[in-house]
């Protein structure tokens, strides 16, 4: 099975639309839809502006919370429910058995993503879709494959959107570490060094002698960095950071490792924890110290960036309510296929195509 | 205990988490509330270092925000934290979707209580404490003893009514007539013998009463509502209990609240009346088709109508006292026509609690003889005695230009009416911008002192209940929804402060839906009231020196107009000598059913 999940840089940027795009691609394969948290509302939640809708066509699973089946407008059959909480009820696996709309709230944590994946894999889909809600983004490092939506929603400024994506897609470009904890849609992986490494859930050293817990939760501020810098072996090959961290701490410990011209490796859990550690223009300005550094950048979990797609609606404040504008569609997407090597589709007048 | 967490995602609008800190404080939980200007990052560390049940995070909505909690979700998740820990959003627009939609565990919103919140927190199942609308049918009339505080009113009234009531012996009209009727068909086991009654009863009908029922060529725009429909209805109304109702009395002594209900099809009405219902309207009137009025005789069936008003059907009557919660009042209107009599037997047979006549107006402002509505009203007022149906008395004749005396004289004469004939009447001035006050520049500095002086000089006459409507802030509302909302509250809140016992609200639509009125916009007037009600509790506006004038002035010419009718032998040759309102005010005795008492 492949799942492949949509990311949004915010509301509104066509994370539903590229759904459904795909789901049109994929209409003669088995598959799986869910999302991270509640999307396919009628109505934005915020701007009261008509929000497409996600229709499904007989035979395809959907896992999505109680609450969403029971009133959906779709005929479904009930395969499962499981156990995977949601603050709107437990999340259903249900075939649908007769095409319509049905809003889609599935986990909206990583443990419960990981759950359902293995649940879904047991089913024999070919695909697993999954959409995201608003930006969120933490549990899609577990996914195979990612797409992001951007767009005016974000921000109406063309070369800002682009230079974001640019960032991204640089994120994307470091290496797969070989070094996995438990990826249920992939199989398990073995640590190279012996031994397979079974979820790494806590900062970690990697030396000669082995696998030393760091003694820290989290990864944020100079005083997190402080304590990491005082606690590093000496043979350590590498520091493990599957926990969130903060693009200063990274840069703090950076700059230590390369003061001291240490080529030590740093894995992270994956490229979606880095993207959480700032926000893009700190990131863009991180990215761009790298050169040069002797620090090397691996990821515990690699899904691929397959596409991106751009959405020209913004959500225009007129008059104290939200009315729909426009940004120029062309200049758009001329933009960004001139700066990303990711295919890049303009999600509305486009299939995006899954291979 | 739990260990918790209180976030305030906001450096302003902390208030909320403050506030329910407390109360977690008070339930022994061992709480821990943040300064509101950290950073996510900031707030995610101090999440790690312990190990918190929950975490409750406050924070105001607008475009841009919902990202920020997005990604303060996805830091706690990326740091672990979720595992253990549920993360709970608070804010007055947070519902169960927006906050599914954010990724929190739960939301609590405006309309989530305390008790709620806490029995989350303590892992107790919370079962909506007010499922259906737990209250008890309100008594309007009961600790009224209709004794008079003026003599020279009192024996006024009693004149005029013995008068009438003796005039009217021994007359008859169809109306009458078709209500003795279909009494016997109600009552009657054998089909034959209704197939005789409903062949006399057609006698005395119009001919589209008659091929409406016969052959089912109806009125244009009427037609029966299918059984699909009702099949319908009859599942939205199983299936869709109030939840959580809301009181729109603050104190126990505060008005209750009635609303219209007349869109013309019985299952709109029903649709309103129960969302209303959840809102905390006490009881429902239900206005007809004016042209039900003007036929002889009455369309059975249930029936659905493309215009304003319901058809007051038997069967319509039922569907809609059945639909609604059996605490909610009925009222059907009954006060003009060609159909008084039927119809409020057919109301009292249908279960309805009240009954609608006024003699005086339903002749002047509707186009009722007043030979026939005398004989009846007279009869109607019995039927609403047998039923024990107390029966509230419209002055609307003030919306025509009648000034307040002669409205009000002609409710009176009702009351002692009523009390003579053994009913339960209801005194029901309007609260109304009318036109013989804008003329006279009665209201010119306010609205308090005119609309008290009429509370205040019926209560010095007789002991009744009290009614403003119909509705109040009649001509006070313009298009503005909110300014019409106001006005209903303002005036809610005079009717509160004077004690009387039950008002009439409109939508805030009302007078300019040009269809029929939605119902956003008759919530509109309700929270406006309820909220109107909280804020004056039991105080009062206080009227100005001016209202004691108008009291006095009110009382005096009622009396006067008293005693002009009471020299008249009964009281429609005082009709139709314009005594109680005459063409230069606006009001001319109706036409419809003239020739036909015997």
């Amino acid at each position: 099975m492949r799942s492949i999940g949509i990311i949004g840089t915010a509301k509104n940027t066509g994370k539903t639309t590229t759904l459904s795009a795909i789901l049109k691609s994929l209409n003669n394969k088995k598959v799986a839809v869910t999302g991270i948290g509640y999307d396919g509302e009628e109505i934005d939640n915020i701007t009261l502006l008509p929000k497409p809708r996600l229709y499904f066509d007989k035979s395809v699973i959907v896992a999505t919370a109680e609450k969403c089946i029971v009133n959906s407008e779709a005929g479904y059959r009930l395969i499962q429910k499981t156990d995977i909480e949601t603050s709107l009820g437990f999340v259903c696996i249900a075939e649908v058995t007769k095409p319509g709309l049905i809003v889609i709230a599935g986990p909206n944590r990583a443990s419960q993503l990981k759950e359902l994946i293995t649940i879904i894999n047991e089913l024999g889909r070919d695909y697993l879709l999954v959409d995201g809600s608003l930006n969120r983004i933490s549990p899609m490092y577990l996914l195979d494959d990612l797409i992001f939506t951007t767009g005016g929603s974000r921000t109406t400024d063309i070369s800002v959107l682009v230079d974001e994506m640019v960032t991204v897609e640089k994120i994307f470009t470091y290496p797969d570490s070989g070094f996995h904890a438990d990826n249920p849609s992939r199989g398990r992986i073995s640590n190279p060094s012996g031994g397979r490494i079974s979820n790494i859930s806590a900062i970690s050293f990697v030396s000669e002698s082995g696998i030393v817990n760091a003694g820290l939760k989290t990864f944020i501020d100079q005083e997190d960095v402080k304590f990491l810098i005082g606690n590093i072996p000496g043979d350590c090959r590498q520091i493990v950071i599957p926990v969130f961290f903060s693009e200063a701490a990274i840069r703090g410990l950076m700059d230590y490792l390369n003061s001291n011209k240490k080529e030590t490796g740093l894995i992270l859990l994956s490229p979606v924890q880095l993207l959480l550690s700032a926000d893009f223009a700190r990131l863009r300005d991180f990215i761009a110290s790298l050169s040069g550094s002797s620090v090397r950048f691996s990821y515990m979990f690699k899904p691929v960036l397959k596409a991106i797609t751009i959405n020209p609606f913004f959500p225009k404040l007129y008059n104290n309510i939200f009315v729909a504008d426009y940004m120029d569609k062309e200049l758009f997407l001329k933009e960004m296929c001139d700066k990303l090597k990711t295919p890049v589709f303009n999600v509305e007048e486009r299939l995006v195509s899954v291979s | 205990m739990k260990k918790i967490l209180c976030v305030p995602f906001d450096p302003v609008h902390d208030v909320g988490i403050k506030i329910i800190k407390a109360e977690l404080d008070k339930h022994g939980h061992d709480t821990k509330l943040i300064s509101p200007d950290l950073t996510p990052e900031a707030i995610v560390k101090i999440a790690a270092s312990e190990q918190y049940d929950f975490i409750l995070v406050s924070r105001t909505l607008g475009y841009g925000v919902a990202e920020l909690l997005a990604r303060f979700i996805d830091l706690l998740d990326a740091a672990g934290i979720r595992e253990k820990t549920k993360i709970v959003i608070g804010g007055k627009p947070v519902t169960p979707e927006l906050a599914a939609e954010l990724g929190f565990d739960k939301g609590f919103g405006a309309n989530s209580s305390m008790e709620e919140i806490v029995a989350y927190i303590e892992g107790r199942e919370y079962t909506v404490s007010h499922q259906g609308l737990n209250r008890t049918k309100k008594d309007i009339v009961s600790k009224y003893d209709y004794s008079f505080n003026n003599p020279e009113i009192e024996t006024l009234l009693s004149s005029i009514a013995d008068k009438l009531i003796k005039w009217a012996e021994g007359k008859t009209s169809p109306g009458v007539e078709r209500a003795k009727l279909r009494e016997k068909i109600f009552n009657s086991g054998s089909q034959i013998e209704k197939d005789t009654l409903l062949e006399k009863y057609y006698k005395l009908c119009d001919p589209e009463i008659i091929n409406a029922n016969t052959k089912g060529q109806f009125i244009k725009g009427v037609r029966r509502v299918s059984e699909k429909e009702l099949t319908d209805l009859k599942t939205f109304i199983e299936t869709h209990n109030p939840v959580d109702p809301v009181r729109i009395q603050h104190a126990d002594n505060h008005p209750l609240v009635f609303k219209f209900l007349g869109s013309g099809c019985p299952v709109m009405d029903i649709t309103h009346a129960k969302v209303c219902e959840r809102y905390g309207i006490d009881g429902f009137l239900v206005i007809n088709p004016s042209w039900e009025a003007r036929y002889e005789g009455l369309i059975e069936g249930c029936l659905t109508h493309e215009n304003d008003g319901t058809i007051t059907s038997f069967e319509n009557i039922k569907l809609l006292r059945e639909s609604l919660d059996t605490s909610t009042l009925l009222t059907v209107r009954a006060h003009r026509g060609l159909n008084t009599p039927e119809t409020t037997l057919l109301a009292g047979l249908a279960g309805a609690d009240l009954a609608k006549i006024n003699l005086v107006y339903g002749s002047l402002g509707a186009g009722t003889d007043p030979v026939r509505l005398a004989v009846d009203g007279i009869e109607t007022i019995k039927l609403a005695a047998r039923f024990n149906m107390p029966f509230d008395i419209p002055g609307n004749d003030e919306l025509s230009g009648v000034p307040a005396w002669k409205s009000l004289a002609g409710l009176l004469i009702n009351v002692m009416i009523g009390k003579k004939l053994g009913a339960k009447p209801i005194l029901k001035p309007l609260f109304c911008f009318g036109p013989h006050i804008v003329i006279n520049g009665l209201m010119k500095d306010n609205y308090i002192d005119y609309n008290a002086a009429k509370i205040f000089a019926l209560r010095s006459i007789v002991n009744s209940p009290i009614w403003p409507g119909e509705p109040i802030a009649f001509m006070t509302q313009s298009e503005e929804r909110v300014q019409a909302a106001n006005a209903n509250s303002y005036h809610a809140a005079l009717a509160a402060g004077l004690g009387v016992d039950v008002i009439t609200v409109a939508s805030t639509d009302e007078a300019y839906s040009r269809g029929p009125i939605c119902i956003t916009s008759r919530i509109d007037t309700i929270r406006a009231i309820t909220d109107a009600y909280k804020f004056i509790g039991n105080a009062s506006f206080k009227p100005t020196p001016q209202a004691g004038e108008y009291t006095k002035m009110l009382v005096e010419k009622i009396t006067g107009v008293l005693r002009q009718v009471e020299a008249k032998d009964n009281l429609p040759e005082a009709i139709y000598a314009g005594l109680l309102g005459n063409q230069e005010d606006g009001a001319y005795p109706g036409t419809f059913g003239a020739g036909t008492v015997k």
